[in-house]
């Protein structure tokens, strides 16, 4: 028999205030990693390249200081939580205790209510820009870890999927990146962050390429970092630009990960992120 | 830098066909998609509207709600690709002027030419862009929540022709 667990309680009501804290923060500010590229890219850029994205870092600053969203869409709102298998609430469950935490905090954070009940009537407006949309994980631990992507819909309304047979090259998969960006154009505010998942089943493919935007997330290696180097490159040859100015980077960063997958399939999804990159952490 | 004065009269249509970067003052209406739905269907169905369109200029826009002590909350153009199909309709009804983000295709801006312009906004820095913003009022469509069509009034707000 294996040995007895011993549990870590964490109350439901400080997991609610936290989550109401983390989608307000996480709406005022652009993500740090994002920051720190805009600030390294921006000194290889022309005078027209550095005044845009000048722009993103006042903008940043000014929505820091005052509590004011990055960008008006501050999302949908979805989450990761992976959960430690020895982590128990006091009460009830941890997907109700993020929901309530995002319905407080999108009241009292004063952020946008972009969500309503039925796609198809457009109404009503869920009013708290619930339900948020919550993947959970059971780890080993103790720990409950918590990533909140507020996505936008110009740029979720242009993530891609393509199946792709089997025996296709790798050229060809980068220019289908490339052709999906250059069809995307400026309309879901560039610089671009890429997130690329390569394999695994269809859902499983577009599921982890959102996820990746979070970077934490992605596959860190040599073939990786040179497979998304020659992506980065292709882009840019876009000139698109930030704002679609044509001057600067039209994608900034791309994120992979490679999923195991079936003989018989290839599949490859895009998600993309707008310049205003928001990402919250929780580790509890 | 350039500074146009809202309305976009048919004088100033012509005056200002110059792309660039340009600077607006005046008062805009801030409309997306189920508001341009709904005014849409209104028109067609004989209903009059509670505001008029002549010689507007939209914004294609939902600001995030007003923080306590500010005229309004983040505000920057969403995708002016999804009110595309509106735009000659609107333009029809006497709009003169559209804000928004992203290219429109070659179709509709043939459409529109000497009607209308098409002004992008910069995207993902609303915060900014609300400090042009001097007065904020929901005019119609409040039950649209963050889709109610506003009136603003802005002073030196940075757009491209």
């Amino acid at each position: 028999m294996s040995p007895k667990i011993k549990f870590r309680t964490i109350k439901y009501s400080h997991i609610v205030k936290k989550i109401a804290a983390l989608c307000a923060e996480s709406n005022y500010q652009l993500d740090n990693n994002y920051i720190k590229l805009i600030n390294s890219r921006k000194k290889t850029y022309c005078k027209k390249a550095k005044y845009l994205a000048g722009l993103l870092l006042k903008n940043n600053q000014i929505a820091k200081k005052e509590k004011l969203p990055i960008c008006q869409d501050t999302g949908v709102c979805v989450f990761y939580a992976e959960i430690g298998n020895k982590v128990k609430l006091d009460r009830g469950i941890i997907s109700d205790a993020i929901q309530e935490g995002v319905a407080n905090g999108y009241k009292t954070g004063y952020l946008r209510k972009s969500i309503v009940n039925d796609p198809l009537t457009r109404l009503p407006n869920t009013g708290d820009n619930t339900p948020a949309f919550i993947y959970t994980e059971i780890v080993l631990g103790s720990k409950l870890k918590i990533w909140f992507l507020p996505k936008g819909g110009g740029s979720e309304n242009v993530t891609a999927l393509k199946f792709f047979e089997p025996t296709t090259d790798e050229t060809n998969i980068i220019g289908y990146i490339s052709d999906t960006i250059k069809s995307i154009g400026s309309k879901a505010c560039p610089p671009y962050k890429l997130g690329v998942c390569i394999g695994g089943p269809a859902d499983y493919c577009v599921m982890t390429s959102k996820k990746i935007l979070i970077d934490e997330f992605a596959d860190k290696n040599k073939r990786i970092n040179l497979l998304s180097k020659k992506i980065l490159e292709k882009c840019n040859n876009l000139k698109i630009g930030i704002q679609g100015s044509g001057a600067g980077d039209t994608v900034i960063k791309v994120n992979i990960k490679l999923l195991p997958v079936h003989i018989a399939m290839l599949p490859v999804s895009i998600s993309v992120s707008c310049n205003a990159v928001r990402i919250g952490r929780l580790e509890l | 830098m350039k500074k146009i004065i809202l309305p976009l009269t048919k004088k100033l249509l012509k005056k200002n066909n110059n792309r660039g970067l340009t600077e607006i003052s005046g008062d805009i209406l801030v409309a997306r998609d189920q508001a341009h739905k709904r005014i849409f269907d209104s028109i067609k169905s004989g209903l009059n509207l509670s505001f008029p369109l002549q010689n507007q200029t939209i914004f294609f826009a939902g600001p995030s709600p007003a923080p306590p002590g500010k005229i309004i909350g983040s505000i920057g153009p969403t995708t002016s690709a999804r009110m595309e199909k509106y735009m000659p309709f609107m333009v029809e009804m006497g709009v003169t002027g559209f804000i928004g983000k992203g290219q429109l295709t070659c179709g509709t801006l043939q459409k529109i030419k000497g009607k209308a312009l098409y002004f992008t906004a910069f995207g993902g820095v609303a915060a900014l862009l609300s400090k042009y913003v001097v007065k904020s009022e929901t005019i119609a469509y409040s039950d649209l929540g963050a889709e109610a069509v506003l009136k603003l009034t802005v002073k030196n707000f940075p757009v491209i022709i």
